[in-house]
């Protein structure tokens, strides 16, 4: 795949989260990783891929910088909520959630792709 | 081929897809599974919108806000998150405080108000319905609807309505990110604050104080026990008693009630268990004053701890509300204007609860088998019915049916089908007065005559008002309507089908219980009884018998009393109750040997009777008391199953112990003895050495902190926003008034010196946040016994020193 290819739906998928953060829902990360699958990439695991990693990257930078701020105080809630995990688990939770919806998003918009052609 | 795999192809994504779309709603909490509510983890999640976004910046914040309020103001939060009010007018107070205290309560006051109401099942699911069911049969919303309809027409009321405008101001400003956390995790959004939500509140209240009856309990002994075993055995006052208003301070009045008793009024038979059982009674609070002969300064010191169910967030919100009219300092009630405990530069106030009986059963004799008619002084009336929907979580509505007969609504009926009860409860009366603005009107005082007057309307709950002022007044007041009532009316079910036996006047408020500057030089109470039997109308209800002789005694023998003088006395643990019982502990019991090797005897002599969290001796004694209370009410206990019957009360049992130990209560049933008191006392003695020998072969550590250790729970009790197992001194019966989930909810004294020194604490944190540093910051602080001092004459120096918040409202349009 050709560097024009990838850049494009790059600085979409970039330009989308951004305004995601600000105003929409925690789904719209699906939508835009459906789009983007559909038009522009052809392979579904390498959609899967791609936007899996990239949401659990996104998720996991915004919730521990946002902890941070805090002195963490949100992570430790959620580990004794969540039965007394480790609170780092928080992180791989929240990061692997938004990371399995968006990637499973982008498998279906490749997979519609590949159907529709 | 090619059109076989495609169609297999489309089959797979359609299936694929119909999953991740089951996942998304799921995800979202829009799909229940096995009708329990799932919280919305996507959505919950989120870094943007979700729980990450509830993290609280360390650090000092600057607002800005624009508010329809007359002129600037600010909110500026202390080092301990304790909002300092400053407006020019009482209008924009009560406005801000409504902002301030949504801004930092919003969940505890929704959710307070739909318990109230009977709706915490349209959050929580089918878990809460009998909860639901429970309010509503006993009509909390008919009550708080009838407030709303009489306070509107009262002038006074648009000085509330500045309250509701400021709750609602901060409500409609807020974005689904700024939820508080609980309401996305049970995916609910804020509705806007009404005049009926803060009602609700207020009945609430009113329900947690003087909701409580005894009526089918006192009615099944009454007529299961001889006459003379009931009135041995279920007194009604003490041989010595400490009322709050002592009898030389009573007024009695030219005419007395001249209604007389008449038993046959009284239902006669046995009523077997029903739906709906009595409430926890609570544990009450305490609030004494010193004047300042008795003081070291030569100022008074006014001292209050009301004991509520504690909670996280904490019931009391604490705040400085200052104007050039007034500055005022204390507690509220998230959800209800003005200050309930607190003080200002003049005077200082509080309450403890009257425990007066304003809550009567009366049996209802049918017409129809339907249930639609009623007898009543020989005619049939129409019950009133009202059909209360109950939306479920997860779940269809449910539909219950109730029936409004003239006492009230059908609140309790016999699991045998065969009683009906219909509640009279004063809460259910149209108010009279503004009540509402009592702790508004109350906190701009400055001295007893405009005290008086300001808080003449409040009507009900009724609670010994305490009072001070810097210039050296002091007083309590019995305030709220009393019924009055022939001896014994309102201790058992009464006949429904007779209107005569309905209260037919109120105690006249001047004739109220009122104690102004005594002699003594000190006031206090503490729930026993308000007046004394000299007083001229009956009153009844449920009383204290131990803490108020702890401080009456500490009160008479102590002098130079001084503020930390009063902090230890709110910390002591000492029980009036463990000394007197341990007194007549038969020295038989020396010979009784533990596995352990501890002699229970000796060290039972040997305990200071403290309730403290490092002793074992509570334990043991703790244990003692529940053996000498079984086996002595043996016919009582094998009864409870079927037949509510209450257990006699301890000052009873220690009384009959001295007095009548030969009384045939104290003879086991099931035995072929006759067991008389010193019997008893050896035998639960016996079996309380055997007990504990076995709960400390089970527990490492015993002792009085981690046996009964104390829980202050978030009302989701999700333990990761409650703060459990606390080991901590104290007791019931003692000042330091803790039970599992009750204690002292609010401590603070007053020296009222000039100028003013305070000093307050209460277990919990002023952010209703649970990532907030302040949601359970002073919890620690509590238990130890240690006080804050409350910055209410602090100047804006000092306090832009502490602040760590500071909002400035503008007003958004200029009033004329």
């Amino acid at each position: 795949m050709s560097i024009k290819k990838w850049f494009l739906p790059v600085v979409i998928s970039v330009f989308l989260f951004i305004l995601n953060a600000f105003w929409g829902w925690w789904w719209m990360n699906g939508v835009i990783a459906f789009v983007i699958s559909y038009f522009f990439i052809k392979g579904k695991g390498a959609s899967f891929l791609i936007f899996f990693s990239f949401v659990f990257v996104f998720w996991l930078f915004q919730c521990i910088w946002k902890d941070a701020q805090s002195e963490y105080v949100v992570s430790q809630f959620l580990s004794a909520l969540l039965g007394e995990i480790s609170p780092v688990l928080t992180y791989i939770l929240t990061g692997l959630t938004g990371g399995f919806f968006s990637g499973w998003a982008a498998y279906l918009g490749s997979s519609l792709r590949n159907i529709s052609k | 081929m090619l059109s076989i795999i495609s169609d297999m192809q489309k089959f797979v994504y359609g299936l694929h897809f119909s999953i991740f779309l089951f996942v998304l709603f799921f995800l979202n909490g829009n799909i229940e599974l096995f009708r329990k509510t799932i919280p919305p983890f996507g959505k919950f999640l989120d870094p943007a919108k979700g729980v990450w976004h509830h993290n609280v910046p360390i650090g000092y914040v600057e607002d800005n806000l624009t508010l329809p309020i007359s002129k600037q103001a600010s909110v500026i939060y202390d080092e301990r998150w304790v909002p300092h009010i400053m407006a020019e007018n009482l209008e924009d107070i009560l406005f801000l405080q409504g902002y301030t205290e949504a801004e930092n309560r919003l969940f505890q006051m929704e959710l307070m108000s739909r318990a109230a109401a009977g709706e915490l099942s349209s959050i929580f699911g089918e878990v809460t319905i009998e909860l639901d069911l429970d309010k509503r049969r006993r009509g909390i919303k008919f009550a708080a609807e009838n407030a709303v309809n009489a306070w509107k027409q009262m002038p006074e009321f648009d000085l509330a309505q500045k309250y509701i405008d400021g709750v609602n101001a901060y409500i409609s400003q807020l974005k689904p990110e700024d939820y508080p956390l609980e309401f996305k995790l049970f995916n609910i959004q804020p509705e806007p604050w009404t005049e009926l939500k803060s009602a609700l509140i207020f009945k609430e209240m009113s329900l947690f104080l003087c909701g409580k009856n005894e009526d089918i309990e006192y009615t099944n002994a009454k007529n299961t026990f001889t006459q003379d075993i009931f009135n041995q055995w279920y007194p009604e006052h003490e041989d010595i008693e400490n009322p709050v208003v002592p009898d030389h301070s009573l007024v009695i009045p030219d005419t007395l009630f001249g209604k007389q008793q008449d038993n046959s009024s009284f239902y006669n038979g046995i009523i077997k268990k029903t739906f709906f059982e009595t409430r926890n009674p609570g544990i009450g609070s305490n609030q004494w004053t010193v004047g300042k002969s008795k003081t070291k300064s030569g100022s008074n010191i006014f001292c209050n701890d009301p004991h509520l169910s504690l909670g996280l967030p904490s019931i009391w919100f604490e705040q400085h509300l200052k104007t050039p009219q007034f500055n005022a300092y204390g507690v509220s009630f998230p959800g209800f204007p003005g200050i309930m405990i607190g003080f200002n530069d003049f005077i200082a106030w509080g309450e403890t609860n009257v425990g007066q009986d304003v809550e009567d059963l009366f049996l209802i004799e049918w017409a129809d088998d339907k249930k639609n008619t009623y007898y009543l002084d020989g005619k049939k009336l129409k019950a009133d019915i009202r059909i209360e929907k109950i939306a479920i979580k997860g779940a269809d509505p449910l539909y219950d049916t109730i029936r409004y007969t003239k006492w009230g609504p059908i609140f309790k009926s016999s699991k045998d089908g065969k009683n009906d009860l219909s509640i009279r409860w004063l809460s259910h009366d149209k108010p009279k007065g503004a009540e509402f603005m009592t702790f508004v009107n109350g906190m701009m005082c400055k001295n007893y005559d405009e005290y008086l007057t300001a808080t003449e309307k409040f009507q009900t709950p009724a609670q010994n008002f305490g009072f001070s002022s810097a210039s050296g007044d002091l007083a309590i007041r019995i305030n709220g309507m009393l019924p009055a009532k022939y001896d014994q009316d309102g201790r058992f079910v009464e006949y429904g089908n007779n209107s005569k036996n309905d209260w037919s006047a109120f105690i006249p408020r001047q004739l109220n219980p009122h104690v102004v500057n005594p002699p003594e030089n000190y006031v206090s109470s503490a729930n026993q009884r308000s007046a004394s039997k000299n007083y001229p109308y009956y009153f009844t209800g449920n009383f204290e018998n131990y803490r108020n002789k702890t401080i009456i005694e500490k009160l008479k023998t102590g002098s130079d009393f001084t503020a930390q003088d009063m902090q230890k006395m709110q910390m002591s643990s000492f029980s009036p109750k463990a000394k007197e019982f341990v007194s007549v502990i038969p020295t038989d019991c020396r010979q009784m040997g533990s596995a352990s090797g501890i002699n229970w005897y000796d060290k039972l002599k040997e305990w200071s009777f403290e309730y403290l969290k490092d002793k074992t001796e509570p334990v043991f004694f703790e244990i003692y008391m529940k053996h000498l209370r079984m086996n002595t009410f043996d016919e009582i206990y094998s009864k409870l199953d079927e037949v509510a019957i209450p257990i006699p009360k301890d000052w009873v049992l220690y009384k009959n112990i001295l007095n009548d130990p030969l009384n045939e209560i104290f003879n086991i049933k099931k035995t072929s003895t006759i067991e008389n008191a010193d019997n008893i006392q050896k035998l639960a003695f016996f079996k309380s050495i055997r007990e504990i020998d076995s709960v400390m072969t089970a527990w490492k550590n015993l002792n009085w902190g981690n046996y009964n250790p104390l829980h202050i729970y978030h009302p989701t009790r999700i333990p990761a926003l409650s703060a459990n197992n606390l080991a901590a001194d104290g007791c019931p019966d003692a000042i330091n008034a803790k039970g599992n989930s009750f204690g002292p909810s609010w401590r603070m004294i007053v020296h009222q010196k000039n100028p003013v020194e305070a000093y307050g604490v209460y277990p919990g944190g002023q952010s209703g946040n649970p990532f907030s540093p302040y949601y359970k910051n002073m919890v620690n602080d509590w238990v130890e016994g240690k006080y804050h001092v409350l910055h209410q004459n602090i100047t804006m120096e000092e306090l832009s020193k502490k602040q760590v918040k500071k909002v400035v409202a503008s007003p958004n349009k200029v009033k004329s």
